[in-house]
């Protein structure tokens, strides 16, 4: 069943409705029958990427239709029972900052909860969460259901509509709306793709391999076909999952437990606690030389191995733990509940594709799982992605105009790094279809900005995860402030609702208040001393601020000192603690953040002609057109482009600009010129 | 080639030290916060407050390297008045656009006539904005002598200023002309020829890519450092719910350890290759020997002067004699120091004046500290009278030969050849060079033979005493010594570049030990000790070009060579 079109437009964040509704009189005219009431934003898949996605670009005030063939897979957790992690946890709270939804539903729907790091400083906390499968799946469901500007179209698209632009000359073409399997046409000018490993998706258990996209969902082939058709580069990926076991049938009594935090802190900044009253546990095993020989003797009956297809590294499957590191001895695994009701356990770090009697036999050598009985066998699957250096930062391709992806489609993996795709992909293909500048987030942003700059400059070889040795801002991005970094951004692009507006204003000013009282506090070192504080005996004056730098010196402790301190709650407390730690920190990396500014500021077309760019090595020129970067900085980033040749290009496209400029000024004016301009 | 100065490395070191900047009170309350790392796009911490942010002060020379009669360096950013304050001291600022006569001091060394830099410098300053780069800038206009021009490039870095002053990268100029929009339509288009000459200077720098000594010796250091940062990260990205073989100490001190040893590398580096410094500071020479082999008397004949008592009786200069001079062209330092007379003497010289006094071995441990400093040793011996069938012997003193022969340079002479016929004295050579050979343990030292007294009696004939020879066996060291690979020769601001980036490297890597070193109890620390290895590894890669992309998945790929991780 379709809802209905229109649900309780937001017209607050539009700068003017009235021309917005003229522009989307002039397209409905231009693309589509009479007395058809287009979506201003079409979104295929209802995974992560396709859940923030849909939401994201209802935020943005544009009439958003999900499209999944199966509502009850919206929100699903195809892998691990778990969200989060370091680097991946704190992708999460960007997502959260940017008003996304994952981070409340893990709140809701969330078993067990740890920040994983917690001694090794703040900047690399990494909050993760074991959540229960079907409250995930219900509560995310619910939330789309019922989110505003959004409507959920049961149906699988069976390819997208792209007509030639003639106006854009930096184009191919402009998609002018999505065909279901149906033959139904849903016109729309945006559409984002997230269909995972969907796209030419096949399954592999021991020598068995068919196509599929998950156990027992088929997989989608018209728009492969339909995306190499239009020029993208597409290539091959894998991945894997383990079996999943009954829990009745483990002995835990052997095993050691892992029990989350206490207190646990929720993922959403709109949260100040979480739902679970009594958390679940974790168990840790490990495999054994039995268990290893076991895979080697079905080595040859795995066709997932054999494959020249490219694997990650860090997620590799027991097979190439094995055969990578011979000579260890054991490998962990940890025992994952998949929820408050569930008999299913998820084992964390055998994802195998040996044949399925094999990997009961397997099992059955480790200890705890002795009698272990297996509900559904592991596999591998194999997939479609797309060359991610055909998008732009905004996540749409360069090649088709209202096209984006978001997801494993671009090569990723992991829920969080498709979560945060989506959000961008969905807030941009909204704004776009709003005629608004697209949200484009920095390396200096976040970890969100960082995997973005790395996919569309870089391009992936094997499956991209997030790591924090991947942010070279890895001080000032972190967990506790992704909404410092995020939220005022997406406040001005229209995509943050009042709510979380007026509660993250109030973090703020609460936090101002105890940073200006720990500052205003200045006394001299006999001072501190004699209050307990192990200052250095000299000269200097120190503020409150400052002592919080003493290793072991915390908010809480300065309250003899400080008596306004006990006005404010100990999150913020803890907040303003750990921006005293890094403050001279962040001050530098605001310095080099602004260095880094100014590359990023000189833009360049992507339509650039390389070949007519003068004294381009050849080298050069083919990495230019892989890539085709949108600025300097991010040619910079190109591996193997030199120094004289970004000045070239710079050079040849000022040159181009400026003529343009000036054939305009003579001429009638466009807008097209003044839009290309690159000066900063 | 690049080359490192001792006390040049500390005057970089200083802003760091003096993070933060005045006005901004923190107390240095631990070692966490006296060691600031440096945000990545500069080389060196940057001592000041950023809130209202400036750029750094970069400098080049803009002239053809070579042996130009005229060299210009030109400067742009916000210090460009600091440095002239700092290298015209006591003169007023130069009026804009103006061309102005100046000398310029070292800002290091205290007034004397050693502290010019170059006396008649044109200096040349243009105010923002309405320069080349859209910044202040200043032109000096000096003399285009290889000494003069390395004596400048590396006196404006120490110059004072509150923000960073460094040697352009490729390009910087023209890249900030474009940033504040400084170039017109013209000079876009000319742009394409100036960019070939500066890269035709950047490709003879040869340490792009990886030809060259040099430029391996720092890919592989980049590659080493590669290792270390691959233990860092799995310490931070997976030591929580991997399952690692080591513990996270284990794993924190293999790193440091490894630094240690690259820090160690770069010292023997820096210490290897200061060719280029023999140059500014001059060489050292030591002249060693037995008492009354005509060491002072050698001295005496180079330098044209009286430059040290001459005596015939033994030990007469017990301390050290020191003498400044120009030598074709090369700055040396001579020392003439005590005679050695050690129980390896020749027994005959032992015999003939076998109590050593106090003073006297005071003035001989003086003599061999001296030598430990020199970058050529002198060796003397002499020919003598003795009880021998042929009645002459080459008179030597052994540890001089061994000094000698573990020094870097060294040259032996033996003096007062006129004694004996030039038959006698080519028997006793040729066996003297055999004996010399087998205390220098098989290294064979040049050999002169000389006479001090022809040369003060007969000064009428071609090369008397063959002091002409010895000096020329001399300077052919010399050239030998300073000397740089011939695709480095010209490249004086390439290597400064160079080198002030290995000194940033190199203090980066200190301030990840100091940071390993007291992260015992506080794990907080590895985060920052990491961002230190990140930097580190920053400035290794601006000089080979590799890895200025990003060198994560490189960092990544250690990480899962080495451990098995991942869910």
């Amino acid at each position: 069943m379709r809802k209905a079109l229109v649900s309780g437009r937001h017209i607050s964040w539009s700068r003017s409705v009235q021309s917005q509704c003229i522009r989307q009189q002039q397209r409905r005219f231009a693309d589509i029958a009479e007395g058809v009431r287009p979506y201003d934003v079409v979104v295929i898949g209802g995974g992560h990427a396709g859940s923030e996605a849909c939401a994201g670009a209802a935020r943005s005030g544009a009439r958003t239709a999900l499209i999944t063939p199966k509502l009850d897979n919206i929100g699903v957790c195809s892998c691990n029972p778990s969200f989060g992690g370091i680097g991946k946890g704190t992708m999460l709270r960007e997502v959260d900052a940017l008003d996304g939804v994952a981070g409340r539903i893990i709140d809701k729907a969330g078993v067990q909860f740890k920040v994983l790091n917690k001694k090794k400083g703040p900047a690399v906390w990494g909050p993760r969460a074991q959540i229960d499968r079907s409250l995930y799946k219900q509560f995310m469901r619910e939330e789309l259901e019922s989110y505003p500007n959004l409507s959920i179209v049961p149906g699988t698209v069976a390819d997208i509509i792209v007509a030639q632009d003639d106006g854009a000359p930096a184009s191919k073409g402009k998609i002018t709306g999505v065909r279901l399997e149906s033959g139904e046409i849903i016109p729309t000018n945006q559409v984002v793709i997230t269909t995972g490993t969907f796209l030419g998706g096949e399954i592999h258990i021991g020598l068995e391999c068919y196509p599929a996209g998950r156990m027992g969902e088929a997989a989608t082939f018209g728009l492969s076909k339909s995306l190499k058709d239009a020029g993208f580069q597409l290539g091959r990926l894998k991945t894997g999952t383990p079996p999943r076991l009954a829990k009745n049938s483990i002995d835990f009594k052997s095993l050691d437990a892992q029990h989350g935090d206490d207190p646990p802190t929720p993922f959403s900044y709109l949260n100040g606690t979480v739902a679970v009253k009594d958390q679940l546990l974790c168990y840790a095993t490990y495999t054994n030389t039995a268990s290893h020989d076991v895979v080697r003797a079905n080595l040859d009956k795995s066709i997932h191995i054999r494959e020249t297809v490219k694997g990650p590294r860090y997620c590799p499957s027991l097979e190439s733990k094995i055969i990578r590191f011979s000579d260890k001895e054991r490998h962990i695994i940890w025992l994952e509940p998949e929820g408050f009701d569930s008999d299913v356990i998820y084992p964390n770090g055998i994802s195998m594709t040996i044949p399925a009697d094999a990997q009961e036999q397997l099992l059955r050598t480790v200890r705890g799982l002795e009698n272990v009985t297996m509900l559904q066998a592991g596999y591998g699957v194999e997939y479609d992605y797309v060359d991610p250096r055909s998008l732009k930062a905004s996540l749409e391709t360069k090649a088709i105009c209202g096209l984006f992806l978001a997801g494993q489609i671009n090569g990723t993996t992991g829920y969080e790094e498709a979560a945060a795709q989506g959000v961008i992909a969905g807030i941009n293909a909204g704004l776009a279809s709003r005629s608004q500048p697209p949200m484009v987030l920095s390396r200096s942003d976040g970890y969100i900005g960082i995997m973005i700059d790395d996919l569309v400059t870089k391009g992936v070889s094997e499956p991209y995860r997030m790591f924090t040795s991947r942010s070279e801002y890895r001080m000032s991005a972190r967990a506790d402030n992704a909404d410092l970094r995020l939220t005022a951004k997406g406040r001005a692009a229209g995509i943050v609702g009042d709510r979380r507006w007026s509660h993250f204003q109030d973090q703020v000013s609460q936090m101002d208040g105890l940073k200006a009282a720990l500052q205003v506090k200045s006394i001299s070192a006999p001072n501190w001393l004699k209050d307990g504080f192990k200052v250095g005996n000299d000269t200097t004056r120190r503020t409150a601020f400052d002592v919080l730098r003493i290793a072991g010196v915390t908010v809480p402790d300065l309250e003899r000192v400080v008596p306004e301190v006990s006005q404010y709650p100990l999150s913020i407390q803890t907040r303003v603690g750990i921006e005293a730690v890094y403050a001279p920190y962040i001050t530098q990396q605001t310095a080099a953040m602004k260095v880094f500014q100014k590359d990023e500021n000189l833009k360049l077309p992507v339509d650039l002609e390389y070949d007519q760019v003068h004294g381009l090595s050849m080298h050069e020129k083919s990495l230019l057109r892989a890539t085709r970067p949108e600025s300097v900085g991010q040619a910079r980033r190109i591996e193997g482009m030199t120094p004289s040749g970004l000045l070239r290009l710079l050079a040849h496209s000022q040159v181009k600009n400026r003529k343009l400029a000036a054939l305009s000024r003579e001429g009638a004016p466009t807008s097209a010129a003044a839009a290309l301009d690159i000066r900063v | 080639m690049a080359y490192q100065e001792p006390h040049y490395m500390l005057a970089i070191k200083s802003p760091a030290l003096n993070w933060p900047p005045q006005g901004h009170k923190t107390p240095t309350l631990q070692p966490t916060t006296a060691c600031l790392p440096s945000p990545r796009s500069y080389y060196h911490d940057s001592a000041k407050s950023t809130l209202d942010f400036e750029p750094d002060t970069i400098y080049a020379l803009s002239t053809a390297p070579g042996r130009a009669g005229i060299a210009i360096v030109r400067i742009s950013g916000p210090s460009c008045l600091k440095i002239y304050k700092t290298l015209c001291p006591s003169k007023p600022p130069p009026k804009p656009r103006h061309a102005t006569l100046r000398t310029l001091y070292d800002p290091f060394i205290s007034a004397s006539v050693s502290n010019i830099l170059d006396s008649d410098a044109l200096v040349l300053y243009f105010p923002a904005p309405n320069t080349v780069t859209g910044e202040d800038v200043l032109e000096l206009h000096i003399h285009g002598g290889p000494a003069t021009v390395k004596a400048v490039l590396s006196a404006i870095p120490r110059c004072a200023s509150s923000t960073t002053i460094r040697y352009a990268e490729p390009g910087e100029f023209t890249r900030r002309a474009f940033q504040n929009n400084r170039l017109d339509l013209a000079q876009v288009e000319a742009l394409s020829d100036t960019l070939s000459a500066e890269t035709e200077q950047q490709r003879r720098a040869a340490v792009r890519g990886n030809s060259g000594n040099l430029g391996r010796t720092y890919e592989a250091w980049r590659q080493q450092l590669l290792y270390a940062r691959g233990e860092m990260e799995a310490l931070i990205d997976f030591s929580e719910d991997q399952h690692f073989d080591e513990s996270p100490a284990e794993l924190l001190s293999n790193v440091t350890a490894q630094v240690n040893v690259m820090l160690d590398f770069i010292a023997s580096h820096v210490s290897a290759s200061h060719r280029g410094e023999l140059l500014k500071r001059g060489i050292r020479i030591s002249l060693l020997g037995p008492p009354n082999a005509g060491k002072s008397s050698l001295l005496n004949q180079i330098v044209g002067r009286e430059a040290s008592i001459v005596s015939k009786e033994a030990g007469t200069t017990r301390d050290i004699v020191e003498v400044n001079l120009d030598i074709r062209g090369y700055l040396c330092t001579f020392a003439d120091t005590a005679g050695l007379r050690t129980a390896s003497t020749t027994p005959s010289a032992q015999e003939a004046n076998p109590v050593i006094g106090a003073i006297e071995q005071e003035g001989i441990r003086r003599a061999k500290a001296k030598a430990s400093e020199s970058d050529v040793i002198v060796a003397l011996a002499s020919i003598e009278s003795s009880s021998s069938p042929q009645g002459w012997e080459v008179r030597y003193d052994a540890e001089t030969l061994f000094i000698a022969a573990k020094a870097q340079q060294a040259l032996i002479v033996v003096n007062k050849c006129d004694t004996v016929s030039s038959e006698t004295l080519s028997d006793l050579l040729s066996s003297f060079k055999l004996t010399a050979l087998a205390h220098s343990s098989g290294n064979a030292i040049p050999l002169v033979s000389v006479s001090c007294r022809d040369a003060q009696t007969r000064p009428k004939t071609r090369d008397p005493g063959n002091i002409n020879q010895f000096t020329n066996q001399l300077v052919a060291l010399f050239k030998d010594m300073t000397n740089l690979p011939p695709d480095l020769e010209d490249l004086l601001g390439v290597t400064e570049r160079q080198r002030q980036l290995l000194s940033a490297c190199a203090s980066h890597l200190r301030d990840f030990t100091s940071e390993a070193s007291i992260s015992s109890n506080n794990e907080c620390d590895i985060v920052l000790a990491a961002e230190h290895l990140r930097y580190a590894a920053d400035c290794l890669s601006r000089i080979t070009g590799k890895g200025t992309a990003g060198d994560v998945e490189e960092v990544l790929g250690v990480v899962f060579e080495k451990f098995c991780v991942g869910k």
